[in-house]
């Protein structure tokens, strides 16, 4: 990102191949629907561009380009058109979308697999249900790893509020998907 | 000793699962799970549930698409940046377009400006019609109709009545002083004179190999 900053473009490449990755699935789980999250994720990369000069180095770049990713994610959430959109996403609910593959290491059994693939496919339900603050804590926290702190600063929140938002959200994912845990 | 109910216990669990827990509440957390058997179950759940979630942490190549195409944009604001950076901090054509227009704007704006009829009044350049006109009614001056309506009515009209030294633009520069106003010659100029780099530049090509990945 230094590289870039100091305009060598040549470098902005490496840097879309080292996040995209990550930007990815991230935008994918928050906005629910496959076309838009690539729209996203260009925007992304093309705002990191645009602001390059805004990011300083003292924090981290992770922190940043997830910062923009969730602010062009909550603005696409905003969107009227985008009810539609998760509807649309949300419609084959019979065990024919592909969910993520789970690594359970304990699924090693083919019933197991089923149960994990669709616990899997529950989870994506749920978290698209989510409200939109609660949404981001989580995605961030669980899919980027990123500590309470760096989510507080993404959100632009305290650490308190990223332990009530993760809070609230496991706690209705719990209540909602009991019986697969009960199970298990 | 910090003491710990369930309300708290239960809050604390994803910390506690995520490693953010500090030392004194960690400590009451076990503490209040070794004598609770709802919210040691509440635990269980939770630590199911962080399986479960920590399962769905994947990393996705993105599409070579999306790559192209990303890099075709941020390749677009390579070239914005270019024009914006040719139009207000290069030299060359658009300095040889713009001294002469603003010179000849700097001249209508002093022949709008100016007093009619009060040959030996102060011009009240850069002064807006309205306030340049209560400023000569409280100088005991009679009204500009000229000047209070510069605004609005046309210039190069029938009225001429300025003193002889104020500059008089040319009738075809008077006619189209909006064109003058919005400048829509030297955004074009700009655009002409800097489009050799913006269709040249290309930031992916240097860095890639046969695979086509960086």
């Amino acid at each position: 990102m230094l590289r870039v900053q100091a305009g060598e473009v040549e470098a902005f490449p490496a840097l879309f191949e080292r996040y995209a990755p990550r930007v990815l699935p991230f935008v994918r789980r928050f906005v629910g629907h496959e076309g838009r999250a690539e729209e996203i994720t260009q925007d992304v990369f093309v705002q990191i561009y645009r602001f390059r000069r805004r990011y300083r180095p003292e924090s981290r770049l992770s922190t940043w380009i997830f910062r923009i990713a969730t602010n062009l994610c909550l603005n696409e959430l905003r969107r009227p058109e985008h009810r539609l959109r998760v509807d649309l996403w949300k419609e084959p609910d019979d065990g024919s979308r592909e969910g993520p593959v789970l690594a359970d290491p304990q699924a090693v059994t083919p019933e197991d697999a089923v149960v994990a693939r669709e616990l899997a496919v529950a989870l994506d339900r749920e978290i698209a249900a989510l409200p939109a603050k609660q949404r981001a804590a989580l995605l961030l926290s669980r899919l980027d790893g990123l500590a309470y702190r760096d989510v507080a600063d993404v959100l632009g929140c305290s650490e308190g509020a990223v332990k009530a938002l993760l809070f609230r959200a496991t706690h209705g994912l719990r209540a909602r998907l009991r019986d697969y845990f009960r199970e298990e | 000793m910090m003491i710990m109910r369930c309300r708290g216990a239960r809050r604390s669990l994803l910390a506690a699962l995520d490693g953010e827990l500090g030392t004194a509440e960690r400590e009451a957390l076990n503490t209040h799970l070794s004598g609770c058997e709802a919210c040691r179950t509440a635990a269980d759940e939770t630590a199911r549930l962080h399986r479960a979630l920590a399962g769905m942490a994947q990393v996705a190549d993105p599409p070579v698409s999306l790559e192209s195409a990303t890099l075709r944009r941020v390749r677009g604001v390579l070239g914005e940046e270019a024009h914006a950076r040719a139009g207000f901090g290069g030299g060359g054509l658009w300095w040889w377009v713009a001294a002469p227009l603003a010179a000849t704007l700097a001249g209508v704006l002093v022949w709008r400006s100016h007093p009619g009829g009060t040959p030996s009044g102060p011009a009240l350049v850069g002064v807006p019609p309205m306030i340049a006109a209560e400023q000569r009614l409280a100088a005991g001056e009679a009204p500009n109709r000229r000047t209070e309506q510069a605004g609005s009515r046309p210039v190069g009209g029938t009225v001429r009545d300025e003193s002889p030294e104020a500059p008089v633009p040319p009738p075809r520069v008077a006619e189209a002083l909006d064109l003058f106003l919005e400048m829509p010659i030297l955004e074009n100029m700009e655009k002409l004179e800097n489009f050799d780099a913006i269709r040249t530049v290309d930031v992916g090509e240097g860095t890639r190999t046969e695979d086509g990945r960086g």
